[in-house]
């Protein structure tokens, strides 16, 4: 009976510990005492990465390489500018204007009086001058930073005149620096971070800039992060923000950004899956979604009409253009794609239109040029339309599909594809997750042209690419949003690395004349009338040379819901890009207005 | 006390630990992926202006000591695990592993910990009735309608129930640990809120494995109560309940508890199918998320606590099951 006796006592005691093991885990973490805000008056946002948690939550470095500033640091930080791609505005937040010197090589910024931090010291041009030469020390040395090596490239030093004016000495001539370098649009940009903070991190790649208990981080947004947890991340409303003082915002007063935003509260959660999204939609659970697909923005608008919009309503596209235009890339490291006319031949053998018709169900347009659609573009689009009627851009054609493979020495094997010296031409396509559903299309339409094209993503597809190891990517531009430079600096040989060397230039294109244009294009300032003609060469040389192929404009397609915020950017009145993905909502949130109201 | 035995099944602890790490270590350095140069390409796919990629690359890469030669990267992990620095994540960097580990246990033991537990409970005691001759007949009914959910894989039977009792009835929550307006404190309502969201998981794991427990069980039971000191039990008079549970069950729990054993060494690893499927933030979830990044500090860390757990539940049962069963020796 002993035995049984010391059984049960061991069972007794190993039931306890299971209780309190099991008690322990529901309390998971820490307890703090937040303010219960309605949800009226909480505006809760879905982010971008892939939930369904936060991989990041702690991190509010807006430098660091392992963040994602669309959870949290785009809601609470303001930049020096903003800049609305959809009316092609430069709004001064932190600053109030600059001016360059002639020949490009200095520019001096005047910076808002009467900025605050959250911690109540002043915003001044010493925090501009230590985040900006953080920046360029840290890229011209551990270069662990990220985008601090593009500061280091363009930035000889910064230097405070006053209190309120920050002067930028140039490494070179730089007219594109203010909007590259100190403009915040999509998700480029930088955010000014506070000096007597900063100044004591020794390591600033490894600070997390996050301890609530030490009001950390401190910015001079209109949002205070109050908690952050792998499910989301909660931030409320600073009623003593800086931008609500008399006199702050000069001749910009008035604007809708000038006043407190009137959500309290802020909730950001992490990306969830299209259905899933759709519903919390509907259900009221969110009212800004992430990305959405065709179908399902069509649904959502049918069930739920009352209170589901996007850009434009209820018709298509449901959205506005990205910078983001989507491409068939070769990796021209490869030999079997150096024949021009082979590419060619590829480009004949596509039809960009039904793509756009199966994929985006006609929600799109096809592309002449490497630019996204943007006000700033149309001259060039305009001669780019041009051109691309000669070129025979975006038109499928077969036979001269095949006439270019026959000139290129290829002849369809016993299979019907293309082959050359006994070697068919395959080709595999990778690319962005985003662009999968035209993957299938693409391949079978290359297919029954001859072309043994296959579509098989794989997840490791941007090491594979980075490293020159694909064939053939689905990929957009991500070049010019304001000037055309940055599109032909995509293609500039100094990226063109030999395969199995890192480049984020996947074509690896090198070609002396493009070099020399955006090298031409780059002295220029802005909207001067002699970058068009360049422009055209260049946009010349793309369709000749097929550096790549065409295949649609991307766009942002969000859906809101006006259940309890209204007043979304919209095509009537564009006052800021409504997508959450990008650095710009915080001017949308100045914009919102309660339902009802 | 058999100090020999012991000493031994110590080294043999060790040596377990060590060779299962090495293994740990070499594994996820086989995927094609680069994680460093991924995560910082998942930048360029953001739109951040990545011009030249390689110096941050060479940083990260150097930060992490992925530059060292393979053999000095291996002995710099057997030093990290001895001195129990897991290091930082490369994918959540500045997040230290063992931060991330011990903000996901919580979620992992209070889910999968409770529900295995239960579950076990659950089916040891209906396999002991369905053998057990005098039982009720509902019982031997109940167990083949488990056994059909057996058959499920419990991330399957997840998405069913989210199917039907989330996204159709919305009785339960989609997905996460609570809900977003849910503010962490020791109210009840925070704490009905976690049970809340913790049910279907709980459930999917609890359906999908009472009749593998049950089976089990049933099988010792009806190997016990063919033995003579059954018998003679119920020759000297002893009661049937005495009989069942310090007679039939006690002897029928051996295999029970060592299964047992091993699955509470496997917790440390999550249930990573359904905390995905639920979104549940426990370290299923971590690991889920570091394999997918290629992770390989968070991956460490979390296999480790997997080898480390299960090789110290064996050794507790090769000390224990002499106590359980005196037929075993050490």
């Amino acid at each position: 009976m002993k035995g049984l006796r010391d059984w049960r006592s061991h069972t007794a005691r190993f039931a306890a510990t299971l209780a309190l093991l099991a008690g322990a885990a529901l309390v998971p973490t820490v307890a703090l005492a937040l303010d219960q805000v309605p949800r009226e008056d909480t505006l809760v946002s879905e982010s971008w990465p892939t939930g369904p948690a936060y991989k990041n939550y702690e991190n509010m470095n807006p430098f660091s390489a392992g963040n994602d500033l669309r959870n949290h640091v785009v809601f609470t930080s303001e930049p020096l500018f903003y800049w609305n791609q959809l009316n092609n505005d430069v709004i001064p937040f932190l600053a109030t204007g600059y001016t360059f010197n002639d020949d490009y090589t200095q520019v001096t910024v005047s910076l808002r009086d009467g900025v605050t931090w959250s911690d109540g010291q002043p915003f001044t041009a010493d925090d501009v001058a230590f985040t900006f030469e953080l920046l360029r020390s840290n890229g011209e040395g551990k270069k662990d930073l990220l985008d601090s090596t593009l500061v280091a490239t363009a930035v000889q030093s910064v230097n405070v005149v006053d209190p309120h004016t920050v002067r930028f000495d140039l490494k070179q001539p730089d007219p594109r620096f203010v909007l590259r370098i100190l403009t915040v649009s999509f998700t480029t940009g930088f955010f000014p971070v506070p000096k007597h903070i900063w100044e004591k991190v020794e390591d600033p790649a490894n600070f997390n800039n996050f301890d609530l208990a030490k009001g950390w981080p401190v910015v001079t947004g209109p949002y205070k992060v109050v908690d952050a947890k792998p499910e989301r991340i909660i931030m409320d409303r600073r009623d003593d923000w800086w931008g609500t003082k008399d006199g702050v915002w000069g001749d910009q007063a008035g604007a809708y950004y000038s006043s407190l935003p009137v959500p309290k509260r802020i909730i950001t959660v992490p990306g969830m899956d299209i259905q899933q999204r759709a519903q919390a939609l509907m259900a009221g659970d969110i009212d800004w979604g992430g990305g959405e697909s065709i179908p399902v923005i069509k649904s959502m608008l049918a069930q739920r009409p009352d209170i589901i919009t996007t850009f434009t309503g209820d018709k298509p596209p449901y959205g506005y253009t990205d910078w983001w235009p989507t491409a068939l890339w070769f990796n021209l490291g490869l030999e079997k794609f150096q024949d021009k006319n082979v590419r060619l031949a590829m480009r004949y053998a596509l039809n960009p239109q039904q793509v756009i018709d199966i994929v985006h169900e006609g929600a799109s347009k096809l592309l002449v040029s490497p630019f996204p659609d943007f006000k700033a573009f149309q001259p060039y689009i305009e001669d780019a339309t041009v051109m691309a009627k000669e070129h025979e851009l975006n038109v499928q054609d077969v036979d001269k599909s095949a006439a270019l493979m026959e000139k290129a020495g290829y002849a369809k094997d016993a299979d019907g594809f293309w082959a050359k010296d006994g070697v068919r031409l395959s080709a595999n396509i990778i690319g962005a997750k985003a662009l999968d559903p035209m993957g299938p299309i693409i391949a079978e339409q290359f297919r029954r042209a001859g072309f043994d094209i296959t579509f098989a993503n794989r997840p490791d597809y941007r090491a594979v690419m980075t490293a020159g190891k694909a064939e053939l990517m689905l990929w957009g531009f991500n070049g010019g949003t304001y000037d055309p430079y940055d599109t032909l600096e995509l293609f500039d040989s100094r990226y063109a690395a030999p395969i199995g060397e890192s480049s984020s230039r996947y074509a690896r294109y090198k070609n002396p004349e493009v070099d020399q244009l955006a090298e031409e294009i780059k002295k220029l300032p802005i909207n001067d009338e002699r970058i068009r003609p360049l422009v055209k060469r260049f946009v010349e040389i793309w369709m000749d040379d097929v550096i790549n192929i065409p295949i649609a404009q991307w766009y942002n397609q969000v859906a809101f819901s006006t259940q309890r915020w209204t007043n979304w950017p919209n095509e009537d009145n564009p006052y800021a890009p409504p997508i959450n993905g990008h650095w710009t909502v915080g001017l949308v949130v100045h914009g919102l207005q309660k339902a009802g109201n | 006390m058999p100090w020999v035995p012991i000493v031994k099944r110590v080294i043999m602890l060790f040596v377990v630990i060590i060779a299962a790490a090495s293994i740990n270590f070499v594994l996820p350095k086989l995927a094609p992926k680069n994680p460093v140069e991924d995560k910082i390409m998942e930048h360029a796919e953001n739109g951040a202006q990545m011009n030249d990629i390689s110096g941050l690359v060479a940083a990260y890469n150097e930060k992490f000591g992925l530059d060292k030669p393979i053999m000095v990267q291996y002995f710099n992990y057997l030093e990290g695990l001895a001195t129990f620095d897991l290091g930082y994540s490369i994918t959540f960097y500045p997040t230290k592993v063992s931060d991330m580990i011990l903000n996901a246990l919580p979620w992992t033991i209070g889910l999968v910990f409770t529900s295995t537990i239960i579950a076990f409970l659950l089916g040891s005691v209906l396999g002991a009735l369905v053998a057990w001759r005098n039982s009720a007949r509902i019982i031997k009914y109940l167990v083949p309608g488990f056994m059909v959910l057996a058959a499920l894989p419990y991330y399957l039977l997840g998405l069913v129930m989210i199917y039907l009792f989330a996204f159709i009835w919305r009785i339960f929550p989609l997905s996460g640990g609570y809900s977003m307006f849910a503010i962490p404190s020791m109210d009840w309502s925070y704490i009905a809120d976690v049970l809340h969201h913790s049910l279907l998981p709980a459930l999917s794991i609890v359906l999908t494995s009472v009749g593998t427990w049950a089976l089990a069980m049933r099988g010792m039971m009806v190997t016990v109560q063919g033995e003579d000191y059954m018998v003679y039990a119920e020759a000297n008079g002893i009661g049937p309940v005495r009989r069942f549970l310090g007679y039939g069950v006690r002897n029928a729990m051996l295999p029970q508890i060592t299964t047992l054993a091993l699955h509470i060494g496997h917790i440390a690893g999550g249930a990573v199918l359904v905390e995905r499927v639920f979104g549940y933030p426990g370290l299923g979830m971590v690991l889920f998320q570091a394999i997918e990044g290629a992770d390989y500090f968070v991956i460490y860390g979390v296999v480790l606590m997997i080898i480390v757990m299960v090789a110290l539940a064996m050794f507790l049962m090769d000390l224990l099951g002499p106590v359980i069963d005196p037929r075993v020796k050490l």
